[in-house]
């Protein structure tokens, strides 16, 4: 929704009217009574839409409009909507107002008004245009789908660190992962482990979108990149060697390497992206949670196209000793392929995970203009919060299934629609149970007809990174017609009882995909993904 | 001190520069300036500083950059202020 709206015109009637309108409709309103006026906010505000009166004493509207546009430009900022408003049938001055925007003519039809106002922030569309993944069952999108589909298991034990008092001893490793194919030596070096898997899925996200950044205005290019904990491999080493030392021993850039923001900061130093950086971090959503918030960027034109996904690297002896204290994790040690067992009755936690999801949200024109290829668009989404436990999901699933159903009424869908649902599935006895019985309640009948598979079962848990490979495995199913299985579905589990795409992938026609991300605090999150032009 | 270790030193900041820094140590000559031909910023600096903490035991403060800007004055000012030998 446009938030901020200029108007101008040159009768202060009108002026008052339309702010009066528009306020009632919880937009802010900015006033200019000629072109002159509407310039100097234009310098110091952004808007997301302006209403310009065409025939106006001095500069007329059309010419305002142009002003305003060459502004933006020159601030770096994206184009604004125009919707221009005339009582004459001027019709050359209105054919040019025609070419900037829309024209309305007066008298006009207020609740006509409100909805082409309504209509211009639904204009822009996201969609997605390049993927990378960094995964422990593969690198790279071909080696991880094949993975995916063939049901290969990147669960082995942990071979890093001495786990002899872990109850859990192992985990899903990102393996034969060479930080210098990706990037320069000396950033690899200053990199967590977590960042560099972020910057790797970056360059492959980049590399697979054909995107030419020398051709592209890189004020308009923003990168957001969620983690869960950020440097932990890189903190705990530091640590350690400050209390085996000295205080002095520790490095100092110790700061810049551990912080939650590196992997996107990072991200945009190396491909010099000036447009917005931030890095969401809620916990095992924070992947999901990045695209979410860089959907919104693109669709209110704070920028063109986003890096976005999430990273994480949280094999390390702390961050392994205090899930394993938490009682969450899976300690099928003996079998570890089979220990990450998502929706089966012998699940008894999840399987820690790591690795790295990016994608490459573009605005929809954009990708057009420059032929990209289109995996799909996002047609809508929903955040919230269970507001009820760190850790445990709100009464049974209860602000899951609010989650899911938000998520489809932003992308104004029938349930019946989605074709394929990439579950959260972590293997743990809660989640699975609560996702279930919220499928359940928002889909009704038709839940027991939709697939549903948890890659996780393949690939562990990578907490901030597991949202943002979810998205990847909706586009690559989407793209492939395949939906990658659940593996390790082998005892029925009377609670969860729907079809789960058990241990064989399927071929199947996907047009609508769904995505959630669940993270500790409660923090839910559901992506709807769409083929394009279905 | 003899030359010898002087030589050692030189081979030291040398190795520093280059695994830390990240320079090819063919472009890492004594009369180097570390800001203008080496291209360490103050970053960099901090960088330099830490290493020769860390293998000399010599602590090099922002102001000792005033007067430091080659690598041979890097080396000197260790050669300098080394205890004993």
């Amino acid at each position: 929704m446009p938030k901020n709206i200029l108007v101008i015109d040159d009768d202060p009637q009108v002026l008052n009217s339309l702010e009066k309108l528009f306020k009632k409709e919880n937009y802010t309103v900015v006033k200019a009574s000629s072109g002159k006026e509407a310039f100097e906010k234009v310098e110091f505000q952004c808007f997301d839409l302006v209403i310009a009166d065409i025939r106006m004493p001095g500069i007329d509207g059309v010419e305002t409009a142009k002003k305003i546009k060459q502004i933006q430009k020159e601030k770096g900022r994206g184009d604004i909507p125009v919707l221009f408003i005339t009582g004459y049938a001027d019709l050359a001055a209105n054919a040019e107002a025609e070419q900037l925007g829309e024209v309305v003519l007066k008298p006009f039809d207020v609740e006509n008004l409100l909805n082409r106002v309504k209509a211009q922030s639904g204009k822009r569309r996201v969609v997605i245009t390049g993927l990378g993944v960094v995964a422990p069952n593969g690198i790279g999108k071909d080696e991880f789908w094949e993975a995916n589909i063939n049901g290969k298991s990147g669960v082995d034990r942990i071979l890093s660190f001495d786990v002899s008092q872990l109850n859990s001893k192992i985990a899903a490793q990102v393996k034969d992962f060479d930080p210098l194919k990706y990037m320069p030596k000396l950033l690899a070096k200053k990199a967590d482990r977590f960042t560099q898997f972020g910057i790797a899925a970056s360059k492959l996200a980049l590399e697979d979108s054909g995107l030419d950044l020398e051709k592209e205005d890189r004020g308009h290019i923003g990168v957001s990149i969620g983690t869960g904990l950020g440097g932990m491999l890189y903190h705990e080493e530091v640590v350690l060697q400050m209390h085996k030392d000295k205080f002095s021993k520790v490095d100092p850039l110790s700061v810049p390497k551990i912080t939650s923001n590196a992997a996107s900061s990072n991200a945009a130093i190396l491909f010099s992206l000036s447009g917005p950086n931030a890095t969401m971090s809620t916990a095992c959503a924070a992947g999901a949670h990045g695209i979410g918030y860089a959907y919104d960027l693109i669709k209110l034109n704070r920028a063109d196209i986003m890096f976005a996904g999430g990273a994480e690297a949280p094999i390390t002896p702390f961050t392994l000793c205090t899930f394993d204290a938490l009682r969450v994790l899976s300690t099928r040690n003996d079998s570890p392929h089979e220990a990450s067992r998502p929706f089966d009755k012998e699940r008894d936690g999840f399987v820690m995970g790591e690795g790295a999801g990016v994608v490459i949200l573009e605005e929809l024109e954009h990708a057009k203009k420059r032929n990209a290829h289109i995996y799909a668009e996002i047609i809508g989404y929903s955040l919230t919060s269970g507001a009820h436990h760190m850790v445990i999901p709100a009464s049974e699933g209860k602000d899951i299934s609010r989650t899911i159903s938000l998520a489809l009424k932003d992308a104004n869908i029938e349930p019946q629609k989605i074709d394929y649902i990439n579950a959260h599935g972590t293997s743990t006895q809660a989640n699975d149970r609560a996702e279930t019985r919220a499928i359940k309640e928002v889909f009704g009948n038709y839940a027991y007809k939709v697939p549903i598979s948890s890659t996780k079962s393949m690939i562990g848990h990578s907490l901030g990174a597991s949202g943002a490979i979810g998205v990847i495995v909706c586009l690559l199913t989407i793209e492939n017609n395949i939906i990658p299985p659940t593996i390790n579905y082998k005892y029925k589990d009377p609670e969860c009882d729907l079809d789960y795409v058990p241990n064989e992938a399927r071929k199947a026609k996907v047009d609508f995909a769904l995505t959630n991300a669940f993270g500790f605090g409660n923090n839910n999150i559901s992506i709807v993904i769409k083929r394009l032009g279905e | 001190m003899n030359k010898k270790n002087r030589t050692v030193v030189e081979g030291k900041i040398s190795e520093i520069i280059s695994e830390r820094l990240d320079i090819k140590k063919e472009d890492i000559k004594p009369e180097s300036k570390l800001r203008e031909d080496l291209g360490i910023d103050s970053f960099g600096l901090v960088e330099l500083s830490f290493e020769v903490k860390d293998k000399f035991g010599l602590e090099l403060k922002d102001q000792d950059f005033k007067s430091i800007t080659t690598v041979n004055d890097v080396v000197d000012y260790i050669f300098n202020n080394m205890k004993g030998d």
